[in-house]
């Protein structure tokens, strides 16, 4: 298992290569540069020109991206323009926020959507279904940037009882109050990103225990006269768990584009809004970096996937 | 005239592992068969699950890649692709599956799935496509308002006889047909195999006709082959098989075919523990030490068993001695 | 334990389903007894009612979307009566039932030991050691060659006939009386079918079990049945002993499905063809003799307007009186034929 899971990273190689390229090359292909607008609106022209050049952005791409990856190995993502900071510290400090939220957001979506599923499969074509599976539909139809305004709209500026932007209070002090606070700017946008989330795993799981409920071998289960409550217990909620535990790793990339939006409209400063403002000031250093990240962390996902199926499923073994 | 000539054909299906997952075994599902179909016949490979009878079917469709040896059609290796290319082989050989909801797609019609080879190979105009997919239905036995339904709405026997109009819709020299009745109940499958016999009669269609069911094959085959562990173990005419089985593996398919005669049934069951025990007891008087059946030895000229060429001609003239008694 | 008593007496039991909000009826006034140390074989073409008739005795079927009439009287208690609580102190306790296909019928994510003792969970008291062993000696008892290897495997890693054979062992942990095996071979190789067939039969002998066999293979019925139900459209169309149904079957049905049959003797010849279809559950006529649109040259004076049985020897019973009239259109011979 072990060797395999090592070639699987092994093979993540040439992909993470070709995918860094691909976004050196479209990062560059964007119009604009790092410098106009952003030193002083009345900077001369000729200054521009001296920092594209010291900064060694007339240089071919390729020449570029060989400067970049040489430094990459030393640990070095470069310089951001915008903030002037390294890119590495600059990141650190954003992935801490955006793993917080992603964290929390995961927890309350499998929270919400497991209990939902499992009822709404069990009680199919009922009352608690059709509520169930309205939901689901309703929050499928509307896009996600719609659901985060409106919800921060109503819990936000209307009933008051969340904070709106940022990720932990000004005035906060001592570890207790840092972690509250800090809990407290994360909950608005983790339940919003939770309901959006809950959608997919809802509706997969609902079908996963109807299947199942319809099984042979849960047929079998009930001539061994196994009670029906027992046979949820051992036999299908266990089946149709399985290829939700599988899917958890996949679910990092939903997090990791769900907090691109959730980010921006919270103005939480997390790497998904640091992503979108790197765009708009053509911070090519810190993009192809925050890219590169993405990239890694949503193949790393599929392979987490894969290993979890492997574990929970004895008919699937990675020798 | 034989229509198609398998020599020594295999087909092995690697087995990937280790750190650079490259090729380290292989799993032989064929391994070096030969026989000769010829035109007009229906020829019938005999085999339990795992024999690889379903791997040599499509070997001779061309949907699976051979290892090695060749199958000849008109002269041609038609193993490669740009043989069956030239000859049209496509054209001239179908295939009927057991499937037939799975092997027909759910979202066409029948007039298209019918029409759907001779669009490949005819370019006829639109009326004609039609007036011929309405013959092919009608060949089956089927209404022209089948036209524009779905395969969900047949029952299995109608789906496999669309099966068989969409397989001679080209007018092919050989179909080969796997499994193809038995998904099917009793009657229906009397049914289906009917039209198969008068489609035979009408254009002299071959077939390979591959089955587990060792009572419908007798039905169906003049000369049948029984395939055990990706070999041959016994070729012959049906007589040869059914009356005269020399190979411990045929004679334990033969006796495990439950009879209808329920007044033998005891003598029937125990004829059938006794092959069973030789069968058990004498592996290595009937396979090689690797377990798997030996070459073919001819014991007549239509007649071949694997067996060591001493064993085989011994075995050959006590059953004759035998018949000579009876 | 008296070998003729009837254990399972099946009175007048219809089963419906819904379908688009109408019930209609799978099987309908089904009467039929159980003998212990028998195997009574229920034989019919897919559609016949056969399975729905198994799942029936087992209360197998969802309330809400099934209508079941009549009387199961088992061993005293009428099953139908039962709720599902109660339904489940005879299914796996003194009912076991064999399902068709092996793989789909195991819980592939569980090892064979635990689907056998979950059986033995609920109906008996062993401890957890008693169970383990009883597990082994079953694994044996149904011919598995390496009980404590395989009680620790899980159902991929198993052939189908071995397969087959756990699930036999998990029907008969409990000694059931009653084995219902719903086609426990068709899944299979010939070769493994007879053996299958075999461990049956030696189960039957030893637990003095009534095994209600279900299959559409007269070839299986011939070799294991001691007696002979033969379903047509949800109605049971002719029942007797194996022989009499093999060597002087009555009903035309019964008589055209052996016919169809591929003999040895007529490899030149076309198979005969029962004409016609069978009619779905929704245009099931509900009078007049079901088979009589597939024997339209038949008169129509020759069916009952009811049909009921008749006895035609003791034990030998055939629904309608048009078996007294039927002939083979393409054979001249009329009424009864001795094989």
């Amino acid at each position: 298992m072990w060797k395999t899971i090592l070639r699987r990273i092994l093979i993540m190689i040439p992909e993470v290569i070709i995918l860094s390229i691909l976004v050196f090359l479209l990062a560059k292909a964007m119009p604009g540069d790092p410098f106009t607008g952003s030193i002083n609106p009345k900077a001369d022209p000729a200054q521009i020109h001296h920092l594209m050049k010291i900064n060694g952005l007339y240089d071919p791409w390729y020449q570029q991206y060989w400067n970049w990856v040489v430094h990459l190995f030393h640990g070095n993502l470069g310089q951001s323009y915008q903030y002037q900071e390294p890119v590495t510290r600059l990141i650190a400090g954003r992935a801490t926020n955006t793993l917080w939220l992603a964290l929390v957001t995961m927890v309350l979506t499998y929270a919400m959507a497991l209990p939902m599923g499992v009822f709404a499969g069990r009680h199919e074509g009922k009352l608690p279904d059709t509520v169930i599976r309205v939901y689901t539909y309703v929050t499928y139809c509307i896009p996600f940037f719609v659901i985060l305004v409106l919800g921060i709209w109503v819990f936000g500026y209307v009933l008051g009882w969340f904070p709106t932007t940022g990720s932990i209070a000004t005035d906060a002090n001592g570890w207790l109050q840092t972690i509250g606070s800090r809990f407290y700017h994360i909950l608005l946008p983790a339940i919003l990103g939770a309901l959006f989330g809950t959608v997919n795993i809802v509706q997969y799981l609902r079908s996963e225990v109807i299947d199942a409920k319809h099984s042979d071998y849960v047929r079998t289960a009930r001539a061994k006269g196994v009670p029906s409550k027992d046979i949820y217990r051992h036999h299908i909620f266990r089946n149709s768990l399985l290829p939700i535990a599988a899917f958890a790793g996949y679910s990092i990339t939903g997090l990791l584009n769900g907090s691109i939006f959730t980010e921006t409209v919270f103005s939480y400063p997390g790497m998904g809004l640091l992503f979108i403002n790197s765009i708009s000031y053509r911070d090519y250093t810190v993009i192809t970096a925050l890219v590169l990240i993405y990239g890694i962390l949503n193949l790393l996902g599929t392979l987490l996937s894969d290993i979890i199926l492997s574990v929970v499923d004895p008919r699937i073994r990675i020798e | 005239m034989n229509i198609i000539e398998i020599k020594n054909l295999k087909v092995h299906y690697p087995i990937r592992s280790g750190f650079w997952n490259r090729i380290t075994d292989e799993v032989p599902a064929v391994d070096g068969i030969s026989f000769n179909i010829r035109a007009g016949e229906t020829y019938g490979l005999v085999g339990e699950s795992g024999s690889g009878k379903s791997t040599t079917g499509k070997s001779v469709v061309g949907l699976e890649k051979v290892t090695s040896g060749s199958i000849l059609y008109k002269g041609k290796d038609i193993t490669k692709k740009e043989n069956r290319r030239r000859l049209d082989y496509n054209r001239d050989v179908q295939m009927i599956f057991q499937d037939s909801l799975s092997s027909l797609n759910p979202r066409k019609r029948i007039e298209d799935i019918i029409a759907e080879p001779l669009r490949n190979f005819e370019h006829l105009s639109k009326e004609d496509e039609k007036l011929r997919v309405l013959q092919l239905l009608d060949i089956v036995g089927l209404d022209a308002d089948a036209l524009y339904k779905y395969p969900h709405q047949f029952s299995g026997g109608q789906r496999q006889r669309i099966g068989v109009a969409r397989a001679v819709a080209t007018h092919p020299k050989l179909i080969v047909a796997d499994e193809p009745v038995s998904a099917l109940d009793l009657s229906v499958q009397a049914q289906v195999l009917n039209f198969m016999k008068r489609i035979q009669r009408d254009f002299g269609i071959s077939y390979l006709f591959i089955s587990h069911d060792l009572g419908v094959v007798r039905h169906m085959c003049q000369n049948i082959a029984i395939m055990n562990r990706g070999r041959l173990v016994e070729i012959g005419t049906r007589d040869d098989i059914y009356n005269h089985p020399l190979h411990i593996y045929t004679k334990r398919l033969l006796a495990a075919i439950p009879e209808t005669n329920v007044d033998q049934r005891a003598a029937h069951r125990a004829s059938r523990l006794a092959v069973e025990q030789v069968y058990q007891d004498e592996q290595a008087t009937y396979y090689d030490h690797d377990g798997k059946a030996f070459p073919l030895v001819a014991v007549s000229p239509t007649h071949s068993v694997a067996l060591p060429e001493k064993l085989a001609q011994q075995l050959a003239q006590a059953e004759t001695k035998r018949e000579a008694q009876a | 334990m008296t070998n003729t008593s009837d254990f399972l007496d099946i009175k007048d039991v219809s089963t419906a389903f819904k379908i688009d909000g109408h019930f209609y009826d799978a099987i309908s006034h089904i009467n039929l007894q159980v003998h212990h140390d028998e195997i009574l074989a229920i034989v019919g073409e897919s559609g016949c009612g056969k399975s729905t008739l198994a799942t029936t005795i087992m209360g197998l079927h969802d309330p809400h979307e099934t209508r079941i009439s009549g009387e199961i009287d088992f061993e005293g208690t009428n099953l139908l009566a039962l709720d599902d609580a109660g339904f489940n102190r005879f299914r796996g306790a003194k009912i076991g039932m064999i399902f068709q296909d092996p793989l789909s019928a195991l819980n592939p994510l569980k090892r064979i030991d635990d689907q056998i003792s979950e059986v033995l969970d609920y109906h008996t008291t062993l401890s957890s050691d008693e169970k383990h062993h009883r597990v082994l000696e079953l694994l044996d008892q149904v011919g598995i060659v390496n009980p404590a290897r395989t009680a620790r495997q899980f159902p991929h890693e198993l052939s189908g006939g071995m397969r087959q054979r756990v699930i036999i062992a998990i029907a008969i942990a409990c000694k059931p009386d009653l084995i219902i095996a719903d086609e426990p071979t068709t899944a299979l190789d010939v070769t493994i079918q007879a053996q299958i067939l075999d461990v049956l039969r030696a189960i039957q002998k030893e637990n003095h079990a009534g095994i209600i066999l279900i299959t559409h293979d007269l070839g299986v019925v011939a070799e294991t049945a001691d007696r002979v139900a033969v379903m047509y459209a949800g109605q049971i169309v002719e029942q007797g002993s194996a022989e009499q149904i093999f060597n002087q079957p009555q009903h035309p049905y019964t008589r055209s499905l052996l016919r169809s049959m591929p003999q040895r003797d007529d490899e030149n010849d076309d198979l005969y063809v029962i004409r016609g279809n069978v009619p779905s559950l929704q245009k099931m006529p509900q009078t007049g003799d079901r088979f009589a649109p597939r024997i339209p040259w038949i008169p129509a004076d020759a069916h009952e307007a009811q049909p009921t049985m008749h006895q035609v020897a003791p034990g030998h019973e055939v629904r309608c009186t048009c078996y007294q009239h039927f002939y083979f259109p393409d054979r001249t011979t009329k009424g009864r034929v001795a094989k």
